[in-house]
């Protein structure tokens, strides 16, 4: 049996349930949950988002059977702005992952988070951490403290056009607020893991909208737009 | 194998019936047609009126064939009282608990990962009626899943503004349920939410 979360679990055929889980050493993988939605069945209550689970599976190819489904320990029950954002993050890790090949902490990460979120300090400075931890375990580490063509080093007085591919691009000028372009002070901060001035917690943001965007091509994150309406 | 084009179609057409396989769809076609051409005719009829007929009532979502379903249209249900379901089937399990106000219909739950936002609920309408109508309660019923809360979590911040009373349903032990059958998080939410015993 093998250390998992469910991201997203959906109705199946007449009473199965189709799970996108986050497993420890197979990445994400999809299950079907055999009548999981009958009124009898024992995973009933269990087959939930961020609730630690010890799942057996059976069967090759993109979709296996689920065979077996254990809890560990109690389930997070977030509220509110909270639970927005956990579904955030599932959302995320859920569509990332599909696009890269992820390293084994992913998933102490994605635990970390649930546990962080838990905690609900700052939610803002959670989702960036989580990010950032998140694209550098699937091979996209941003280089958030030098200029990738030249070299230089990223001045906390200067701006940058940042790119997730490309880096950072110093522009001359300051100028009009422009989404892709962000201070090297919010860049340095970012890479320092120092969220202590709204600015950066707002140029993160930002910033994060767009790799994301770009990365994920055909459609934006939903639960983002979601979030940010409330 | 293929049968003759007019019960090839018969059967692919059946197969989009719930839980109804290839097999089951050739069994289906072949009733109808060998024992009971009339009910055949029928079904195909009601299929098609029905299809072409119903649609959402306008003041709560559920499907009708009038403009204003017949629930929202009793003038003797409790105006100011309105239930919050995610869908008919909802309404209806509801309804025969007794309850006498009104109800809203979203249709869905709200699920980022499925590309289900607050558009595809219908909440705008869900505004303006908390806008418009002198509700005294709102009483959410969505379903005790991630996305049911994160619904009424989203509808509990819509209704903010107007001063209405926002309840959620309670989540525990089933009726007749043992504890120790019962799973951990379910037994934790309803410790949570426990009851002062009163007379």
């Amino acid at each position: 049996m093998e250390r998992s979360y469910i991201l997203h679990a959906r109705s199946y055929l007449d009473d199965s349930l189709l799970l996108h889980c986050l497993t420890e050493q197979h990445d994400r993988i999809l299950l079907v949950a055999k009548r999981a939605r009958l009124a009898k069945s024992p995973w009933r209550g269990l087959l939930q988002p961020f609730q630690e689970l010890c799942l057996a599976w059976r069967g090759r190819g993109s979709v296996m059977t689920l065979t077996q489904a254990e809890g560990q320990g109690l389930a997070y029950f977030f509220k509110g702005k909270c639970l927005l954002a956990a579904l955030y993050v599932n959302e995320l890790t859920d569509r990332l992952i599909q696009k890269s090949e992820p390293e084994p902490r992913l998933f102490q990460q994605y635990a970390q988070v649930l546990r962080d979120l838990k905690e609900n300090d700052s939610l803002e400075v959670i989702l960036r951490r989580f990010e950032l931890a998140l694209l550098s375990s699937l091979g996209y580490a941003l280089p958030l403290t030098y200029q990738v063509a030249t070299g230089e080093e990223v001045s906390p007085q200067h701006y940058y056009r940042f790119h997730w591919q490309q880096g950072a691009t110093y522009m001359p000028a300051r100028p009009n607020p422009h989404p892709e372009w962000i201070s090297g002070q919010s860049l340095l901060a970012m890479a320092a893991d120092d969220w202590t001035l709204s600015e950066t917690r707002m140029e993160a943001k930002k910033l994060m909208r767009l790799i994301f965007k770009d990365i994920l091509e055909t459609r934006g994150l939903q639960s983002a737009d979601v979030f940010a309406m409330i | 194998m293929s049968f003759s084009p007019l019960i090839d179609r018969l059967i692919a057409q059946l197969r989009f019936l719930p839980g109804v396989g290839p097999k089951c769809a050739q069994r289906m076609a072949f009733q109808l047609l060998a024992r009971n051409r009339t009910a055949g005719t029928q079904l195909g009829e009601a299929l098609i009126h029905a299809m072409k007929q119903v649609g959402h009532c306008d003041r709560c979502r559920t499907f009708s064939e009038t403009a204003r379903c017949q629930l929202c249209s009793n003038a003797r249900r409790e105006q100011n009282l309105l239930c919050v379901v995610e869908s008919p089937s909802d309404l209806l399990a509801i309804e025969q608990t007794g309850f006498h106000g009104l109800y809203f219909v979203l249709m869905g739950h709200l699920s980022p990962l499925d590309g289900i936002g607050p558009e595809q609920l219908g909440l705008g309408l869900l505004k303006q009626r908390l806008q418009t109508e002198s509700l005294s309660e709102l009483i959410i019923a969505t379903n005790p899943t991630v996305e049911g809360e994160a619904t009424a979590h989203y509808i509990h911040e819509l209704s903010l503004p107007y001063s209405v009373r926002v309840t959620r349903i309670a989540h525990g032990v089933p009726l007749g349920g043992e504890l120790e059958f019962i799973d951990g998080g379910t037994l934790a939410r309803a410790l949570a939410s426990r009851e002062v015993l009163s007379e």
